[in-house]
């Protein structure tokens, strides 16, 4: 009898454990760009006149980087252009495009992401880009909004870049490693009460 | 199934659950707990509070009882939930994700209505073995197939919406009808007063609980006084009958339509219930609703509201235990044959058109709980639309099969009313 309780008790473990294995591998397994920020808390600022700004990714395969744009009360209006350009720089004057976007206020929401995505740069970890962004306004009363982080002392564009990941098995096994390590270390005390539950409800089995 | 019994199927299903339900995550369950949590600022009015104070989060949709409901949830799992539950109520969808504590959070937010699918489990198994006599074998069976059905495990372990519990009066008024009908009337209303859809079946409720016109009428304002009780508290709130009572959602009713010129139309869904009922009423004149023949009209009606208007995922659990109940609670062969294959299409259509929505929430966004760059994958009609690939025909093919389903079951229902029931 007890050997028969001791078994399902092992057996809702295991259930646990794989359920845990195979949600945290397809949660992992399909994203290929990975990120290494979360989005900053965002002021909006109306967009007027031609602005440059500089990003430096910390990664190398640095092959997206998105904006945050507000188009208050959602002005569905193409009158208003923006075009948005991303280049690297190499050396003082020297730039080299990467790419282009044109948005219209067709694009934008209320508030929304607008991505840039590119094929990867291979060596762009610590190395300075710079977006331009070319604004063609619509009257005061209907401006579009771009994001900057909150409290920075100057203007810093809100964004947000991704690299693009190359996901062998092994650099699978170590995500889902660490992944289900930082679950467990950051509620220590949930997965406890949740496996003595499950033994518990095993138990009475 | 020798030595099954029904404490090892929930033993077993809270199990199951206890696997899904902490790593999987959907804000709604967090927006109707975060509704609850004003109970500590002993909130009355949700609707008018949250307009004056413009809140951050959307604003309560649903009838007053569901805003009471969700307040004994909250004060059921704040004991339970430590410090940091008010702060990951309030923050948005997507940073409630990555805060300290969220999977714990997340798994008591979706406690209640998952403490509800168990509890109609065991609804659904007293009226197979007691109400419709068809054994314990069966009773299991059918109980089994409800706790693990994939649209429940969907809307109610994985999303924690709270549609069950009007589902769980609602039962329990198909189990009492025979023995106390105004009380089973009184407790379908219930379920009316937390979301509206059981309205639609509280006059097949008094068709099957009295034979006398006068009766019927008596126990269907027993089944109305709770939802027409709990409104009237609120009638003078403009917020109320913007947000609640004249709000789109109920507008969804009356969403398919035939044109008929001059800007006029034929509402599909009032007609369609609307003549469900007549029939119901013409075979049952000189004598109750057979129980069967209510369960096949329940069923139809759900079914005809869900594919006929914009349905949410969570909408498609209601046909689901009036369809499980007949199922495995009667043996013509050809209803058996006709159930099962509207049973099926059911979860292909529940199937497709959750792939086929355009929110991020419903498919990938379900497990961003475990790793939170999922968010960064487009839907799949955005990866579709990106390609260029029109899909709309397939989703209106996934429609058309649930339609399918509720016609052939409506079809069904004709011989079913007018069959006495043993």
């Amino acid at each position: 009898m007890l050997k028969k309780k001791v078994r399902n008790i092992v057996l809702a473990w295991i259930w646990l454990i794989v359920s845990l294995l195979v949600l945290v591998t397809l949660a992992n397994l399909p994203v290929r760009n990975r990120t290494d920020k979360e989005r900053e808390q965002v002021n909006f600022l109306p967009l007027e006149d031609p602005l440059s700004f500089e990003i430096t990714p910390k990664h190398d395969n640095f092959n997206i980087v998105e904006l945050l744009f507000k188009n208050l009360n959602l002005v569905r209006d193409d009158r208003f252009k923006a075009l948005i350009t991303l280049s690297r720089k190499e050396g003082k004057d020297k730039k080299i495009e990467i790419t282009r976007l044109t948005i219209t206020g067709l694009n934008i929401d209320d508030a929304g992401q607008i991505r840039l995505q590119f094929p990867p740069q291979l060596n762009s970890a610590n190395q300075i880009y710079e977006i331009d962004l070319e604004p063609k306004s619509l009257p005061k009363d209907k401006l579009m909004y771009l994001g900057f982080v909150e409290g920075s002392e100057e203007p810093k564009l809100a964004t947000k870049i991704f690299y693009r990941s190359s996901l062998t098995p092994a650099s699978l096994l170590q995500l889902i490693k660490e992944r289900i390590s930082f679950l467990f270390y950051s509620d220590p005390a949930f997965f406890t009460i949740l496996f003595l539950l499950a033994g518990g409800l095993a138990f009475l089995i | 199934m020798k030595n099954w019994n029904l404490k090892k199927i929930l033993l077993l299903a809270s199990i199951l659950y206890l696997g899904i339900a902490p790593f999987t995550y959907h804000p709604d369950a967090k927006t109707t707990l975060y509704h609850g949590s004003f109970v500590k600022e002993k909130v009355f009015n949700i609707y008018g509070h949250l307009a004056r104070t413009n809140d951050q989060f959307t604003r309560f949709h649903y009838p007053p009882l569901a805003y009471f409901l969700h307040q004994g949830e909250y004060l059921l799992v704040r004991p339970l939930a430590g410090s940091g539950l008010d702060l990951w109520l309030r923050s948005g969808s997507e940073e409630a994700v990555g805060q300290k504590g969220a999977l714990r959070f997340n798994f008591l937010s979706k406690l209640p209505a998952v403490l509800a699918l168990l509890a109609s489990g065991v609804i659904i198994f007293k009226i197979i073995n007691e109400s419709l006599g068809k054994g314990m074998k069966k009773a299991l069976t059918a109980t089994a197939f409800w706790l693990l059905n994939p649209i429940a495990l969907y809307a109610v372990v994985v999303m924690g919406q709270f549609d069950i519990f009007p589902l769980l009066f609602v039962l329990l008024a198909l189990y009492l009808l025979e023995k106390k009908p105004r009380l089973a009337l009184f407790w379908a209303g219930v379920g009316t007063a937390i979301k509206t859809f059981p309205l639609l079946w509280l006059p097949f409720l008094a068709l099957a609980s009295a034979q006398k016109t006068r009766e019927r009428l008596k126990n269907f304002g027993v089944g109305i006084f709770p939802y027409l009780l709990c409104n009237l508290l609120f009638i003078r709130s403009k917020e109320f009958l913007k947000e609640s009572l004249f709000s789109g959602l109920s507008g969804r009713l009356f969403a398919a339509r035939i044109e008929v010129g001059f800007g006029e139309a034929v509402l599909m869904v009032p007609v369609l219930v609307g003549l469900l009922f007549i029939l119901a009423l013409k075979h049952s004149t000189r004598k109750k609703l057979g129980f069967k023949a209510l369960l096949l009209n329940l069923a139809t009606v759900s079914l005809l509201v869900v594919f006929l208007s914009h349905a949410h995922p969570q909408w498609f659990l209601w046909p689901i235990p009036f369809l499980t109940l007949l199922f495995f609670g009667q043996e013509e062969k050809n209803l058996t044959l006709v159930l099962g294959l509207a049973l099926v299409f059911v979860f292909i259509s529940f199937g497709g058109n959750i792939l086929l929505m355009n929110d991020k929430f419903l498919t990938w966004g379900l497990i961003s709980s475990l790793n939170r760059e999922i968010f960064n994958l487009p839907t799949i009609p955005e990866f579709l639309r990106l390609r260029g690939i029109d899909f709309s025909w397939i989703k209106n093919l996934f429609l058309s099969l649930g339609t399918l389903a509720a016609l052939s079951l409506a079809l069904e229902t004709r011989g079913k009313n007018a069959k006495k029931e043993s």
